[in-house]
């Protein structure tokens, strides 16, 4: 198989890119005036890390409810407890709601306990063991990313392809705020740089389609898709007001090992060679 | 398709993500709290309904008392607002003969467990002290911290109850 033909049928895998939204709804009986706020600084405090797709919007959803205390009478709450969370799933087993319940009684604990409700709501697994107070950590961010990272979709078009490499190299280099539109700055780090081109590498991918058919005159099994190599990493300007050109994506990949069809593989010498194209006569 | 399967994945990823949180209480603070300790195996885990909710109620076989007495914890057993349709989330969970030290609370909460979870744990093996996380208890021994046996935990318990009363 020529490489030509192998270039030919390289195709960039466009990538499921997509940003859940996150709603919750807050309920109001017997309710502080400050607890929906403080329930808004929790997702908000998510919502601050950098580099992430995270969509959040309250009222709009009631599977996940914020309470203060409601039903406590019915069940008391553990006293030891900052937050509740109880998972009620309808009789036919179709939908579940979770209701945060919130004691009273540790109300110092209460800012901590929300942002780790909160964390958990959106997929970061966090200590429920709650000792003073808490803020999102880094690794906890980094875990927020997996989530809701970007994912190297500069323009929106729903594919990672050169388009958006091309973005990534004209803001190469540049520094700026990390949450104020510098397109490419992945991981939140205020500047554009090869950490941001490895994020990339990550969903910038490529596939072989298998070829369509064995013939005759090519008896070699359909090569299994193969990952070539990445973009390489674009050159660092040395002058700022000339930023690096776009780096080169392959077109032509590592060819796989082919076999030749025609030559047949060494055989056993007192074996007779066969012939792989003419087929045998056929038998009267 | 892979938009739903991504989709799929943080439903269900979001599906298991819930946790009740709780303050941290060191063991000193929850045998302070604790009504009763008891070390004891499970007897029996069944589901009863009570004022028309489901609980799940672990009947003990109680080994000793460390705090209170059969005065105080008359029927040896204790309840978890907790069952399938309504979960929750974080709930001190038992099987049947699970060897145990309990801190327990008299008082009926949705988890009757002092320190919400903290105050239950296991005994593996007959001597290895785990909590529910499975993660092995930490006693100061001679000033250094080292991985709790039942013989070091019982001397804990017996010195911080003594010191309670």
């Amino acid at each position: 198989m020529k490489i030509s033909r192998l270039a030919g049928i390289i195709i960039l895998s466009s990538l499921a890119i997509g940003a859940p939204v996150t709603y919750w709804v807050m309920t109001s009986d017997g309710t502080p005036a400050d607890f929906a706020k403080q329930v808004d600084n929790a997702f908000n405090a998510w919502r601050a890390v950098p580099a992430t797709t995270l969509k959040l919007e309250k009222n709009k959803d009631s599977s996940l409810q914020f309470a203060w205390n409601v039903a406590a009478e019915d069940v008391p709450i553990n006293p030891d407890a900052i937050t509740r969370t109880i998972q009620t799933t309808s009789e036919d087993a179709k939908t579940t709601r979770t209701t945060v319940t919130v004691n009273p009684d540790q109300s110092e604990n209460l800012e901590a306990g929300l942002l780790v409700e909160a964390g958990l709501r959106l997929g970061v697994t966090l200590e429920p063991s709650i000792e003073g107070k808490r803020g999102v950590g880094e690794a906890e961010a980094n875990a927020l990313r997996t989530q809701f990272g970007q994912t190297g979709d500069l323009n929106g078009d729903q594919k990672v392809n050169l388009d958006d490499l091309e973005i990534l190299a004209s803001n190469y280099g540049k520094k700026g705020l990390p949450s104020v539109n510098l397109n490419g700055d992945f991981n939140g780090d205020g500047v554009v740089n090869d950490s941001d081109l490895e994020i990339m590498k990550t969903t910038y991918s490529f596939e072989i389609a298998p070829e369509k058919s064995l013939t005759p005159e090519n008896p070699t099994a359909p090569t299994a898709p193969t990952k070539p190599e990445t973009p390489s990493a674009p050159t660092a300007p040395t002058d700022p007001n000339n930023p690096p050109t776009a780096p080169t994506t392959p077109t032509e990949p590592v060819a796989p090992p082919v076999t030749d069809p025609v030559t047949p593989p060494p055989t056993d010498p007192s074996t007779p060679p066969t012939d792989p194209v003419t087929p045998p006569p056929a038998k009267p | 398709m892979k938009s739903r399967v991504a989709t799929i994945a943080l439903i269900l990823i979001f599906g298991t993500a819930f946790a009740t949180t709780y303050a941290k209480l060191s063991l000193e603070q929850q045998v302070e709290k604790a009504d009763v300790i008891v070390r004891a195996s499970i007897k029996q885990k069944s589901l009863e309904t009570r004022s028309g909710k489901i609980w799940t109620v672990y009947s003990l076989n109680i080994a000793k008392f460390y705090k209170g007495s059969l005065d105080t914890f008359k029927d040896s057993s204790f309840a978890v607002f907790d069952s399938e349709k309504v979960k929750l989330e974080g709930a001190p969970r038992f099987a049947q003969n699970d060897d145990l030290f309990l801190l327990l609370y008299t008082k009926s909460y949705d988890s009757p467990i002092v320190g919400f979870r903290q105050g239950a744990y296991k005994v593996l093996e007959g001597a290895k002290i785990v909590g529910l996380d499975n993660k092995p208890v930490m006693i100061d021994t001679d000033g250094k911290p080292t991985e709790a046996t039942t013989e070091t935990f019982t001397k804990q318990l017996e010195t911080l109850t003594a010191g309670a009363k």
